[in-house]
């Protein structure tokens, strides 16, 4: 136990002595900064095609309100329905909106009487989704407060009498006098910075979980090499070297991942992010050493690597989040790392299920000698 | 069995990622949930109007609880959001006046409510502020005009609370369909088939990487060439089947008809995930960096060229290099399988990217087998 700090050294000596392995360091950092340089603007969720079908004052108004928004809905301007909807058609945008050419008239018996037959706009989509739906919810909101006006004072020329001697503007000058504003909401989270919110490059912290992950995985394989040479045929107890060789592997690209996640400023706290990354270590160091146990030679773990890495891309919150299957995430080591930057209490669980993978390894490890 | 084993694994994360059925059913709905003073009977009907007219209940479930509570489920997944109603919020409504509300999401990669929640919170924003200053300006023109309100303001916004209720009628939805082009589903089954076509290759590291070169030299001493040829013949012919095996059941999983003849479309991509895949296993010198770093060259190129996200959501310039990268070819090629539409260039850039993998893999081959140690 009191060479292990030496042992450390020297396992770790030996990897440096590889030059892929040191490639592969280098790589890590230069593709995530490579991957956030290039994204030079953000992309879009959804793209939608608008088009003006004839020229009108307001429709070319929100037009050009949507298009020169900050969103994550894209807006591409077209100038005829047939244009928009061959792109359509090609999978090349979501939807098409199509504005009419007397969008103020429109409005006006749509105020007085909302039915379908006197819809404002026409929408195209190839099929529906919920992100389109929510798309829709924009269209109707960009719109509503010229409804809501024109609800107001069709409902004074209706109902009150009182007022027939003012004017339009006169009763506008009310509806514009309320002190109401569109933005209603503050949010309760922590201040993030954009690349944070971007969601193109935000599942790189779910990609460096699972690669760390992976590595925990190959370096257990790399230990059944070593131990299939007699590498460690002189320690005394096999786990002290298991251990070292798993954990100098995972903590290196623990390293490199927190390097990337500075560097593209993924990262709200340095001192959480290294509590983070030191716990995951020993959690994916103790997840990788269960594996190991669970598939004990080089040729099972070879198979289940593929199944793993894919299980954890799908499975784990990295991409998309499958509520139906949060079980199975509560099974695998990324989600704790995703989530316990963001919610300090994965931290306690990642503990526990490290502590877990450990109390089974030993259970197993038992078995085994009590079979023997 | 280790092959059963494969493909039962991509079987059951295909039927739990690409379940159409389910996409449509009660757990894709964004389950936000409302928190402080929910008591209100106005607030209440406002919710439920939300929660039960118009089409936000295909999209949207509300629940209400404590605040402590919705910390919870946010930390657990169970919600996507919630928000904070605070005290004193109708009356001050009542008064005129609309209290900031605090809405608090999921930070991390995935949810749709954290992407889109400026973009809700706006329309939330301008639905409520639109109907309140009709309201309050009715108010004020009758009141300062000294007519009595009585309860015409209560009409008023029972007009407006229809208005939001039947909000979608604003538009004619009108849906192409498919068409000859791939909906969703399809697409992401090509994806998901070329990031699983490659990544299965893993399984194939510990039989190339690190392998002794002495046999190579050996048959090189006594002018035997083409060893890595043969060696990448015997790869491709175990990874052949495999892919064969498990692509067109992909095309099960999908609403469209896979093409009889997408066997063949799938055998450039197989050649080219194979030639890629020896080349990786070539270049590393220990079992852990060759695995690795495949993982991690498969998942960036798989990630940028749209077999994950759609390539509609990244930038020009990136979907414009996606149609160059081998994983972006792929794809192109295996939605051939889809459409039945030719797909000569993908194809021929398959073929092309094999040529100079395998070409790279002689050539490293060589030199590790030149070495000879005396």
């Amino acid at each position: 136990m009191k060479k292990w700090p030496l042992l450390l050294w020297l396992l770790a000596k030996r990897l440096y002595k590889k030059p892929a392995f040191l490639a592969l360091l280098l790589l890590i950092p230069l593709l995530a900064i490579g991957y956030r340089l290039s994204l030079t603007d953000t992309g879009g969720l959804v793209t939608v095609g608008l088009v003006q079908e004839a020229p009108d004052p307001l429709g070319e108004q929100i037009i050009q309100e949507l298009t020169g928004e900050d969103s994550l809905i894209r807006y591409e301007v077209f100038p005829s329905a047939e244009a928009a909807k061959q792109q359509l058609s090609a999978g090349k945008i979501h939807a098409v909106w199509v504005f009419p050419d007397n969008l103020q008239e429109k409005i006006e018996k749509y105020a007085a009487d909302p039915v379908r037959e006197n819809a404002c706009f026409t929408v195209w989509e190839r099929t529906d989704n919920v992100a389109l739906s929510l798309t829709r919810e924009k269209l109707g909101s960009k719109v509503y407060p010229q409804i809501a006006q024109t609800v107001y004072l069709q409902y004074l020329r209706t109902y009150v009498p009182e007022l027939a001697h003012l004017s339009d503007d006169a009763l506008l000058e009310y509806y514009h006098n309320t002190a109401f504003s569109a933005e209603l909401f503050t949010f309760g989270e922590a201040e993030r910075t954009p690349e944070q919110e971007n969601f193109l490059l935000s599942p790189l912290r779910g990609i460096l979980g699972v690669l760390i992950t992976l590595c925990g995985v190959a370096a257990a394989m790399y230990y059944l090499q070593d131990r299939q040479k007699g590498t460690f045929t002189w320690c005394r107890h096999q786990l002290l070297p298991e251990l070292s060789c798993l954990l100098v592997a995972v903590v290196q690209l623990g390293i490199v991942a927190l390097v990337c996640l500075m560097a593209c400023r993924l990262s709200p706290n340095l001192l959480l992010e290294l509590a983070t990354l030191a716990l995951y270590s020993l959690c994916v160091t103790a997840f990788s050493i269960l594996i190991g146990r669970l598939f004990p030679s080089i040729k099972a773990l070879a198979v289940a690597l593929p199944v793993l890495a894919v299980v954890m891309l799908v499975v784990c919150p990295v991409f998309f989040d499958l509520g139906k299957l949060r079980i199975v995430q509560y099974l695998l080591p990324p989600t704790y790392y995703i989530n316990a930057v963001y919610q300090p209490v994965y931290l306690g669980y990642m503990a526990l299920y490290t502590a877990l993978c450990g109390i089974l390894c030993i259970l197993i490890d038992k078995m085994k000698d009590s079979l023997r | 069995m280790a092959i059963l084993l494969l493909l039962g694994g991509f079987l059951a994360i295909l039927h739990f990622t690409l379940d159409q059925d389910a996409a449509k059913e009660e757990n894709q709905k964004i389950s936000v949930a409302i928190c402080g003073e929910t008591n209100d009977a106005f607030l209440q009907m406002g919710l439920a109007t939300v929660q039960n007219l118009g089409n936000t209940r295909y999209s949207l479930a509300l629940q209400t609880m404590t605040e402590r509570q919705a910390q919870k489920a946010l930390a657990s997944g169970q919600i996507a959001a919630f928000v904070v109603i605070p005290e004193g919020f109708m009356d001050a409504a009542m008064a005129g006046q609309l209290l900031p509300l605090k809405m608090v999401s999921t930070v991390g990669a995935s949810g749709l409510v954290s992407f889109f929640k400026e973009e809700i919170t706006r329309v939330i924003g301008a639905y409520l502020a639109g109907s309140e200053k009709g309201v309050f300006g009715l108010e004020n023109a009758i009141s300062q005009n000294g007519y009595p309100v009585s309860d015409r303001l209560d009409s008023l916004a029972f007009q407006y609370l229809d208005h939001i209720a039947v909000r979608d009628r604003i538009y004619d939805l009108r849906q192409l369909g498919i068409a000859d082009s791939l909906g969703l589903q399809e697409y992401l089954c090509c994806g998901l088939s070329v990031l699983f076509l490659m990544l299965v290759c893993l399984t194939f590291g510990p039989l190339h990487i690190g392998k002794d070169p002495a046999l190579g030299q050996l048959l090189r001493a006594k002018g035997y060439r083409g060893q890595t040829l043969c060696d990448f013949a015997a790869y491709l012919l175990i990874l052949l089947p495999l892919s064969l095996v498990f692509l067109p059941i992909f095309g099960l999983q999908s609403s469209a008809s896979l093409q009889f003849y997408a066997v063949f479309q799938v055998l450039p991509v197989v050649l080219m995930a194979a030639a890629y895949s020896f080349l990786l296993f070539q270049l590393s010198d220990n079992l852990m960096t060759g695995i690795v770093m495949q993982f991690l060259l498969t998942v960036g190129m798989c990630f940028v060229c749209g077999c994950i996200y759609p390539i509609s959501f990244f930038p020009a310039g990136v979907q414009k290099m996606a149609d160059l990268l081998p994983a972006g070819l792929a794809r192109m090629q295996l939605a051939g399988c889809f459409t039945g539409e030719s797909t000569l260039a993908a194809a021929l850039g398959s073929v092309g990217y094999s040529a100079l993998f395998l070409g790279c893999s002689i050539w490293v081959r060589s030199r590790k087998t030149r070495e000879v140690r005396l």
